[in-house]
């Protein structure tokens, strides 16, 4: 089984709407949502779900006020400001800025802080006119995304294997960080998604950074490319440069909006060159996975 | 494989199955990750995928997979075969037994 | 006063609204907490007067005074120490910096190291006005895996005497709730599609648990549908913005240029958006 991540390091370049059409087009595939914070693909491919379950991301601190006597020694320890104290409810953990790293519970003089297991989101497998795919929500405001995105994965490839798929598609998030590393380490190929303006650019060499050092073989497409023909031909000598295959540039085109809010993919509903780009893209990404 | 090893073979895998992959937070055997398990007079051979190829986790997971094993069979040695990490060696040589 | 500027879906326009914000408001100070592809520099091209590292404290153990007991190990909540035999192994890559580990070791055998996981750089930029805006960000280094400890270290450059605009990160998890936390108001940047609407409601959920006020600006305001705006309706968010698409915006921006620099109507349209934001703190 061989595994694609789309990245782009710059939000909104068109990770998902690439990974959607690809979805589309290939055949004998799983797909994953790994853009747990904000999910989209679901948008696109309306997903009906098959089964679901709670994602326990790591441990979180209760405080019982009963067993507390004030004595502030976990707001004294704490390093990330996350215990707060009024008159009337004591010592509060406020929950956004906790880390769980659980140094109050162990601090504690009267063990009045105990460390549980905490749900942090919910995972879905779901079946799609494209495959089946795995998906994730990450509760607002949680950590462990990156935890969730190598579940997604794990998801995924298990899915695969059982079902003697050839593919799996993982539509990743965008940065550099944790959830981006989850998304990619061990895969067969990355696609970069990026934009001729300087920060999709800028954005672009620090995520294709993130590649090298882990040495994961990459391809770049350019999307909206005649925004800045100049900015394109920089992004063509930067990966002729760094001997990077650039596999698509796909015209600026108000349709892609129009497939979007028609839940279509841009290879489902007719978007004319655009369609023809990714089609071509897909052709090319097919011979470098050796599918 | 005799019926003594049978019987370890089954009581390892109920005990493995109930670590959970630190990466994941998911049940071990709920994930594509141990791809054999092998028992003879001599010892056990857990040969795992780790969740990531990068991640240092792997060395908790082994190390509760190895306190797991040595619950169902106190008495052999067990060791580690991972596929597909870049401190595959370094994992393999910390956990196994001698 | 401090107002972050966020959306939820990546490439909405955070930034440029930040940095057109940033070059009209008047004491402005621009820092960019989107510490894994910070972009405000390019655009705001500040003179940068100071660079320092970001760093993170890590364990230390001294071999000598380690009786190898595993209670480190076992106090770790993100598994960033293994006792295997008599080996203790420490994986900064995982380690958050809190300090646990130091606490509980009977032995008092762990002290801490400084990891540099980044830098901040600090200067001035020009402006529409005489005014110079004060500019601060964060840049964590390829392969970091964690931004909210550098985030927070942009965050404590904030300036009270200054009108303070955060860049924030996209997404709805850790790094942008660490930015979003303690801000005065919170400026939503969308755009009319499933895509935008979708991370929006996540986000605009964000600012709700954080307790702060909200208001929306929608780019490329004519490129989708309506639905934004009758997510508002329903919702009472105030939509403060709505800015039409406009390619050759969009080419000055594909070439690091602020909108409000050339623009006598962008910049007055600007100074309104910094008069609502602030009617809407004051409310």
């Amino acid at each position: 089984m061989k595994e694609l991540t789309i990245i782009s390091g710059k939000g909104g370049t068109g990770k998902t709407t690439v990974t959607a059409a690809f979805a589309t087009l290939a055949k004998n595939t799983i797909l994953s949502d790994c853009d747990v914070d904000a999910a989209d693909l679901h948008l696109i491919l309306s997903p009906t779900e098959i089964s679901s379950a709670d994602f326990i991301g790591g441990r979180g601190p209760q405080l019982d006020s009963e067993k507390c006597t004030r004595c502030g020694e976990c707001q004294r320890l704490c390093r990330f400001d996350a215990i707060e104290f009024s008159e009337e409810s004591g010592y509060v953990i406020n929950e956004f800025a906790c880390d769980c790293c659980g140094l109050c519970a162990l601090a504690c003089p009267e063990k009045a802080i105990t460390m549980a297991d905490t749900i942090n989101g919910r995972w879905f497998i779901s079946a799609t006119r494209a495959g089946k795919m795995v998906h994730a929500r990450l509760g607002i405001g949680e950590d462990n995304s990156g935890k969730l995105v190598t579940l997604v994965r794990q998801q995924g490839k298990l899915l695969a294997k059982n079902e003697a798929r050839k593919l799996l598609i993982n539509d990743g998030p965008p940065g550099i960080g944790c959830p981006v590393t989850a998304a990619i380490t061990g895969v067969d190929l990355v696609l970069i998604v990026t934009e001729p303006t300087l920060s999709g650019m800028h954005d672009m060499e620090r995520v294709h950074g993130l590649c090298r050092h882990f040495d994961i073989p990459a391809l770049v497409c350019v999307n909206r490319y005649d925004l800045n023909l100049i900015n394109t031909e920089k992004i063509r000598s930067y990966c002729s440069e760094h001997k990077l295959p650039l596999v698509g540039e796909i015209p600026l085109d108000p349709v892609v909006n129009k497939a979007q809010v028609a839940r279509l993919s841009v290879v489902e509903y007719d978007c004319g060159l655009v369609s023809q780009v990714v089609r071509e893209m897909w052709s090319k990404v097919e011979k470098e996975l050796n599918l | 494989m005799t019926e003594e090893l049978k019987k370890i073979h089954e009581k390892l895998l109920a005990a493995l199955g109930s670590v959970r992959d630190p990466s994941t937070g998911m049940r071990v055997t709920d994930l594509p990750l141990l791809d054999q398990l092998d028992i003879d007079k001599n010892g056990i051979m857990i040969t795992l995928t780790p969740s990531s190829n990068v991640c240092p986790l792997i060395f908790k997971l082994g190390d509760d997979m190895k306190r797991a094993a040595k619950e169902a069979a106190p008495d052999l040695p067990v060791r580690f075969t991972i596929n597909n990490h870049r401190q595959k060696q370094e994992v393999e040589e910390c956990l196994s037994d001698s | 006063m401090i107002i972050a500027i966020a959306s939820g879906k990546g490439g909405t326009g955070k930034t440029t609204i930040a940095t057109n914000l940033a070059l009209v408001a008047p004491a402005a100070q621009y820092l960019d907490c989107d510490v894994e592809e910070p972009n405000g520099h390019l655009f705001l091209k500040p003179e940068i007067k100071e660079r320092y590292d970001a760093t993170m404290p890590i364990p230390k153990i001294d071999e000598e005074l380690c009786t190898h007991c595993g209670q480190c190990a076992e106090a770790c909540e993100f598994n960033a120490l293994a006792v295997i035999g008599e080996k203790v192994m420490v994986f900064s890559e995982l380690c958050h910096g809190c300090g646990a580990c130091t606490f509980i070791c009977p032995e008092k055998a762990i002290s801490e190291t400084n990891k540099i996981v980044g830098r901040l750089e600090i200067g001035k930029a020009q402006t529409v006005s005489e005014e110079k805006l004060i500019f601060g960000h964060g840049i964590s280094n390829i392969g970091n895996p964690l931004s909210p400890p550098i985030i927070k270290k942009v965050k404590k450059l904030v300036n009270k005497e200054c009108f303070t605009i955060l860049d924030a990160p996209p997404g709805t998890s850790c790094p942008m709730v660490q930015t979003l936390m303690g801000c005065d108001y919170c400026l939503f940047v969308t755009e009319p599609t499933p895509f935008g609407l979708n991370d929006l409601e996540l986000a605009v959920g964000v600012a709700r648990q954080l307790e702060i006020p909200c208001g929306i600006l929608i780019n490329r305001a004519d490129s989708g549908d309506d639905q934004i705006q009758k997510y508002c309706q329903r919702e009472a968010i105030p939509i403060l913005m709505e800015i039409p698409f406009d390619r050759d915006l969009a080419f000055a921006y594909s070439n690091g240029e602020a909108a409000v620099i050339n623009s006598e109507s962008l910049r007055k349209d600007f100074k309104d958006l910094h008069k609502k934001i602030v009617a809407g703190v004051n409310k």
